[in-house]
């Protein structure tokens, strides 16, 4: 992607990126043009929206993982979302790379995995080599019956 | 200032330009090359307002004269915050010329609206993971520059 090789956020395998969780709204906060590097977390190991959304855009997330370790939040019930995890948000993600991000959690979508009244959209996109647990939802996590869309 | 996703601002198939970083091509590169960009200068007019002039070899080897400001980095929105790997510590941000070493140092200081710019560079470790806006209307973005 355009614009993101020269600044680099490498999470270390230790925690993730970014964490939106204080009503943070598409309008009012964006996130651009950087690459985020091993992200670790309960869910989004990239980048975890909890009852917040971000306009996100150009940017790179890869080898980020969602592995059921550290801190969970109340309702959130699946280690989903290598990338990016949305519980109650409607971030838009435009131009942005998912490659080589991993999920625990069955069909929980290596790249991208959105519960609880979630509405995610996404543009101008790569999603590539994500893996969940089982060799389903690879790319796309969505718990439907949690009123959750992509 | 404008984001590095404005259309308008080279990318593809163009040098990535970094704050604070002189670029050098060789003599002898193809003839309009772009090929050396000055360091980062504030305009003595305006502190807030810094620009790159651009000088480039022609295919005798020849270099050009500086050009008039090509590229301008306009940090005067209210509150930008600079955030570097080789920053400074408390007290910081507030200048590109004292960015903070950790991006979260420049977002707690960021007021709401205001732009967080992190300079070119991998950040890692304390205050660099598990970042957070607070709630406030911040915009997180690398530093670009716009196209006069």
């Amino acid at each position: 992607m355009a614009g993101t090789a020269g600044t680099v956020q490498n999470c270390s395998n230790a925690a993730r990126g970014w964490l939106f969780n204080s009503g943070e709204t598409v309008a009012g906060s964006s996130l651009s043009g950087l690459t985020i590097l091993n992200g670790k977390g309960y869910s989004g190991g990239g980048i975890m929206f909890y009852n917040a959304s971000a306009a996100v855009s150009n940017l790179v997330i890869r080898n980020c993982a969602a592995d059921g370790s550290g801190a969970l939040f109340a309702g959130v019930t699946a280690a989903g979302g290598g990338a990016v995890a949305l519980y109650n948000s409607n971030s838009t993600f435009d131009s942005v790379n998912f490659s080589g991000n991993t999920a625990t959690e069955p069909g929980g979508g290596g790249g991208v995995f959105a519960e609880i009244n979630s509405f995610a959209v996404i543009t101008n996109s790569v999603l590539a080599n994500n893996k969940g647990l089982s060799t389903k939802a690879r790319a796309l996590g969505l718990s439907s019956a949690r009123g959750a869309c992509i | 200032m404008r984001r590095s996703a404005d259309p308008s601002f080279p990318t593809a198939n163009s040098l990535s330009l970094n704050v604070n970083t002189s670029v050098t091509t060789n003599a002898g590169d193809a003839a309009g090359v772009f090929g050396i960009f000055d360091p980062l200068v504030a305009a003595s007019s305006d502190p807030t307002l810094y620009y790159y002039s651009i000088r480039a070899y022609d295919n005798t080897g020849a270099l050009s004269p500086w050009s008039p400001a090509a590229f301008t980095f306009d940090a005067s929105a209210a509150g930008t915050q600079f955030t570097s790997p080789a920053g400074v510590a408390a007290p910081c941000g507030a200048s590109i010329l004292a960015p903070c070493a950790s991006v979260q140092a420049a977002l707690t200081a960021a007021p709401a609206g205001a732009t967080v710019v992190m300079l070119h560079g991998t950040y890692s470790g304390s205050g660099n993971v598990e970042l957070t806006m607070g709630g406030k209307a911040r915009e997180a973005a690398p530093a670009s520059l716009s196209h006069r």
